[in-house]
């Protein structure tokens, strides 16, 4: 058992190693753009955007998915390397390069997903009636909606609803032009930078119009922007 | 459980020199290291002497250590500070490009984990820093006089800086569409049943953006965009449109462009005879000193 272990880890570390030497010669002097520097930077730019943008994003499934089967891999070179006792000086320096990384990408992804939960907590009545809102939660988020709603719903109901005749009792009411269900509002302003030229302009609605040129950084409502920020032309800063 | 109440709609300072610790920097090691495989990169294998690239969290980390120097980016040289003061003092209505995005951050980076790095003395560069961010904060404050509800524009503006204003921005803008929605909302109401010429005038109290005030003023090209602004009111729509928009752009005003759409959409609507001066000033002025107010107690209050 614990032989069967220890191969299936040294497989892994002699694996990892490997691809992390193939990919970059010894002899190369940068911290390399590869596809893990990528992936980094989609993960910094989600937390980013989540923070900014006035609407739920759609959970990236793929990105969180890999980010944490790494910062798990990691995880257990750390294991292998304290437990196997054999850490001089320089093994030490790494590993210290190691956790401190893993921490900043837990931050990441922990920052990322209490962005998303501050809105859920927010606008879960929303996301309840509309289906197009649920597909942009992962499984878990989704759950957690549902159930606070629900929670909610008994709370509200054994406190004061149950003694209001029924006619005022629902928590989705729209009676009198008043829409009782708190949705995200896609006109708050959002920070934007151009990452690319856009040919032609935006229309901003109100007789406003603007270029889009590369490094420009606008203010503006997300509502106007949100096309280009999908498609990558601008990002939210 | 969500994120704490102070880091909802803004970053706190500490996130975004976060941030900025991803961005890459030059190291001379001074030991020899093997690479070191990272969730987002490798770091490559350092021999003493020989440069490299490495996230500037790494590189802080190995400083401590006394195990590498690090090259400051050239645009922290004392020289082309000064350059870059220069510039910002010389134009008062747009922010320099010479400095990246994440100046602010990068500079108190290095100035704080590598002092001895540095070619020139350290409190030389942190003077020239803190020099260059008092002309710029005092450029983004003037700019605010600017805000409407439909764009800002910041070019050149800096992560830290961007994130000081965000705020007060945001909830700024956000109320003024508000405003704007009821009001026009209000002005159909009112030309529909009655056309109210005193109508018009009462409007230009309601928002900041028309902060045309001649005490307020401290570029000539903020002055003569505001007379173009006013005798296009009065010429003809089409000939006003245009000039309007030539002269405003022409004329930007602390990195913050802004074409008024009030400005262009009101020549269409019917004009007060006695639209005076004094009418407008008066309400403006004082618009203006509430939002300084605010934007200073924001800013201080943090």
């Amino acid at each position: 058992m614990m032989d069967e272990r220890d191969l299936e880890i040294d497989d892994l570390i002699n694996d990892l190693d490997k691809e992390y030497y193939s990919a970059h010669p010894t002899a190369n002097s940068s911290y390399l753009t590869t596809h893990k520097s990528r992936d980094l930077k989609s993960l910094v730019r989600l937390w980013i955007s989540e923070r900014t943008c006035p609407d739920i994003l759609p959970y990236a499934h793929d990105l969180l998915d890999t980010m944490l089967d790494r910062v798990r891999e990691q995880v257990e070179v750390i294991e292998v390397n304290t437990t196997s006792g054999d850490a001089g000086g320089g093994a030490k320096l790494k590993l210290l390069f190691v956790e401190t990384e893993v921490e900043r990408v837990k931050f990441l992804v922990r920052g990322y997903l209490r962005a998303r939960i501050l809105k859920i907590d927010k606008y879960y009545m929303h996301i309840l009636n509309n289906l197009d809102m649920q597909t942009r939660l992962s499984q878990s988020e989704l759950r957690y909606a549902k159930r606070r709603g629900n929670q909610l719903k008994r709370y509200y109901d054994l406190r004061f609803l149950s003694s209001l005749p029924p006619s005022l009792q629902r928590l989705d009411d729209t009676a009198g032009g008043l829409q009782m269900v708190e949705m995200p509002d896609l006109n708050e302003v959002v920070f934007i930078r151009v990452l690319h030229d856009v040919p032609g302009e935006v229309d901003l609605g109100n007789d406003d119009k603007i270029e889009l040129r590369t490094g420009n950084i606008y203010v503006l409502p997300y509502k106007v922007i949100r096309r280009h920020i999908d498609n990558g032309d601008v990002q939210l800063v | 459980m969500a994120i704490p109440a102070k880091q909802v709609g803004t970053f706190i300072p500490a996130e975004i020199s976060f941030l900025a610790e991803n961005s890459l920097v030059t190291i001379i090691p001074r030991q020899a290291m093997e690479s070191v495989g990272l969730i987002g990169g490798t770091i490559p294998s350092m021999r003493p002497m020989r440069r490299i690239e490495v996230p500037i969290w790494v590189a802080v980390l190995l400083k401590k250590q006394s195990r590498c120097n690090i090259v400051p980016p050239n645009w922290l040289s004392e020289e082309n500070l000064k350059i870059t003061y220069d510039a910002e003092a010389a134009n008062m209505t747009r922010f320099s490009a010479n400095l990246p995005w994440e100046w602010v951050e990068v500079g108190e980076l290095i100035l704080g984990s590598a002092p001895d790095d540095l070619s020139s003395p350290p409190h030389v560069i942190r003077n020239l820093l803190r020099d260059i961010r008092e002309v710029r904060q005092a450029k983004a404050r003037a700019g605010l006089k600017n805000l409407n509800d439909s764009y800002l524009q910041l070019d050149n503006v800096g992560a830290m800086e961007l994130n000081e204003i965000r705020s007060f921005v945001t909830m700024a803008m956000n109320q003024l569409r508000i405003m704007q929605g009821t009001r026009e909302g209000a002005e159909r109401q009112d030309v529909d049943v009655e056309p109210d010429d005193q109508d018009d005038d009462d409007d230009d109290d309601d928002l900041p953006r028309e902060s045309y005030d001649d005490s307020m003023l401290t570029a000539k090209g903020y002055q003569d965009s505001y007379d173009t602004a006013r005798n296009s009111r009065q010429g003809s729509e089409i000939g006003g449109t245009e000039d309007e928009r030539a002269s405003i752009n022409s004329h930007t005003f602390a990195g913050v462009r802004h074409i008024s759409t009030q400005n262009r959409s009101r020549s269409a609507l019917p004009q007060a005879p006695s639209y005076t001066d004094d009418d407008d000033d008066g309400d403006n002025e004082d618009n203006d000193m509430e939002i300084d107010a605010a934007y200073l107690n924001a800013v201080n209050g943090n």
